[in-house]
């Protein structure tokens, strides 16, 4: 199973690397030579977009199949210390995004909190801090309270951050935030299911993850992630 | 003098690429997400620069017990854009030809993925910077 | 390569398309039948995977 992180770990480093050398790397013709090929793959990810439907819908579907908020489900806020690597941090991002939303769908306010500061403290990991700025905390603070406008507020913060790390030509860590988004909301699901196995309409949503998971298979092949998703794929 | 001109013309792609993306997300921040008023914005950045004569084809799933509004939002300069809905086999389903507006409003009888064509119509040998635009596929949803 | 999620049998009836007072269905009815097997295959591959990512 190590095998998936590895995999991941190395489709994203090559990608962080690639970021990094840019700047130190002054042979016009190599840097020629390879905007030409992000060129290409810009291309094919502009013309077929494949995506999936974002946690907040996910956990909202849960909801109404019966779903409950389970203090053991979401991960831990204390682990963020843990995530160094660009893989660890991009999935992580999605898991933590998912437990945001989570808490938010289930009015837990003190959770909110946690996991909205846990999303805040991994974009400054990032480097992608300006999404989670002063006037989106203020915005945040104001409206914890307020479920929908919750919703609101963090799935157009997740599109900013999306479009700003397509800006940045860094689509891995977008599709990694993707991945850890889905694979929480499953998580959740699933362990939901295995406590409530009566639940029939929970394992009929849980079925029905099959077309994310294709899709996310399309959106992966995309870009640059093709060979971590299929150890993702062959291990589902 | 040949690095030189080289580095010119690599500045000039990477500060197009950076400038259309951004251009695209201020358009649709500001032009396509408020049309979809009521409904939730689901959080999917499905955007792409198209030039006109150009298509681009998504994959999205939608789930049963939602209504969804799907809104196909195209800058000014690809006037006349307009989509169709596919289902997984290529059967179309809607097309919005002919049709008043580029919102659409509907449910799905059961989860699945739908394709979405997006066409500009014109001549595909224009790639002007004036014949291209910003496309967004916006979808929101509500509990139905 | 074959996932769990391709085991899950899937039904379509033909597409149907009726527009009713409130907003137009589009796209096929769809059945999908998932084995208790398969579901807690899956609720145990989710964990190892999800595991792997937070720890």
């Amino acid at each position: 199973m190590k095998k998936i992180l590895i995999a991941i770990s190395v489709m994203l480093f090559l990608s962080s690397c690639e970021d990094e050398k840019k700047a130190s790397n002054l042979e016009v013709d190599k840097l020629i030579e390879s905007n030409k090929k992000q060129e290409e793959r810009t291309e094919k990810i502009e013309n077929i977009i494949y995506n999936i439907p974002s946690p907040t819908e996910t956990v909202s579907i849960l909801k109404r199949a019966g779903a409950k908020y389970v203090f053991d489900f979401p991960n831990d806020p204390l682990k963020i210390d843990n995530y160094q690597t660009t893989a660890q941090k991009g999935l992580n991002m999605g898991v933590y995004g998912a437990d945001l939303t989570y808490a938010t769908v289930f009015n837990k306010t003190t959770e909110t909190s946690f996991y909205l500061t846990c999303v805040t403290k991994m974009g400054k990991k990032l480097n992608v801090e300006s999404i989670f700025n002063e006037s989106v905390n203020e915005r945040i603070q104001d409206n914890v309270d307020n479920r929908d406008s919750m919703q609101v507020i963090i799935n157009e913060t997740f599109w900013e951050l999306d479009a700003y790390l397509k800006e940045q030509e860094r689509e891995n860590v977008s599709a990694l935030i993707i991945v850890g988004g889905w694979i929480e909301s499953l998580y959740i699901a699933t362990q939901f299911v295995k406590l409530n196995p009566e639940n029939t309409e929970m394992k009929q949503r849980i079925a029905e993850q099959k077309y994310s998971l294709k899709n996310l298979m399309g959106l992966v092949n995309s870009s640059k992630n093709k060979a971590g998703m299929e150890e993702i794929y062959s291990s589902l | 003098m040949r690095n030189l001109f080289k580095t010119l013309i690599l500045l000039a792609f990477l500060f197009l690429g950076l400038n259309s993306n951004a251009q695209c997300k201020r358009f649709t921040k500001k032009q396509c997400i408020p049309e979809l008023k009521e409904y939730t914005f689901n959080g999917q950045l499905n955007t792409a620069i198209l030039s006109r004569g150009e298509d681009a084809e998504l994959m999205l799933s939608f789930y049963s017990g939602q209504k969804y509004r799907m809104y196909v939002c195209s800058e000014e300069t690809l006037e006349g854009t307009t989509f169709k809905i596919l289902d997984i086999d290529k059967n179309i389903i809607y097309n919005s030809e002919g049709k008043e507006s580029n919102v659409f409003d509907f449910k799905v009888p059961s989860t699945q993925q739908l394709i979405i064509q997006v066409s500009v119509p014109g001549q595909s040998n224009t790639h002007s910077l004036d014949f291209q635009g910003c496309v967004s596929v916006l979808i929101g949803f509500i509990e139905d | 390569m074959k996932s769990i999620f391709d085991e899950i049998k899937e039904s379509k009836e033909v597409a149907t398309s009726e527009e009713n007072a409130d907003v137009m269905m589009i796209g096929n009815k769809i059945t999908l039948e998932m084995s208790d097997e398969l579901l807690n295959n899956l609720i145990e591959k989710v964990a190892d995977i999800r595991t792997e990512i937070v720890d």
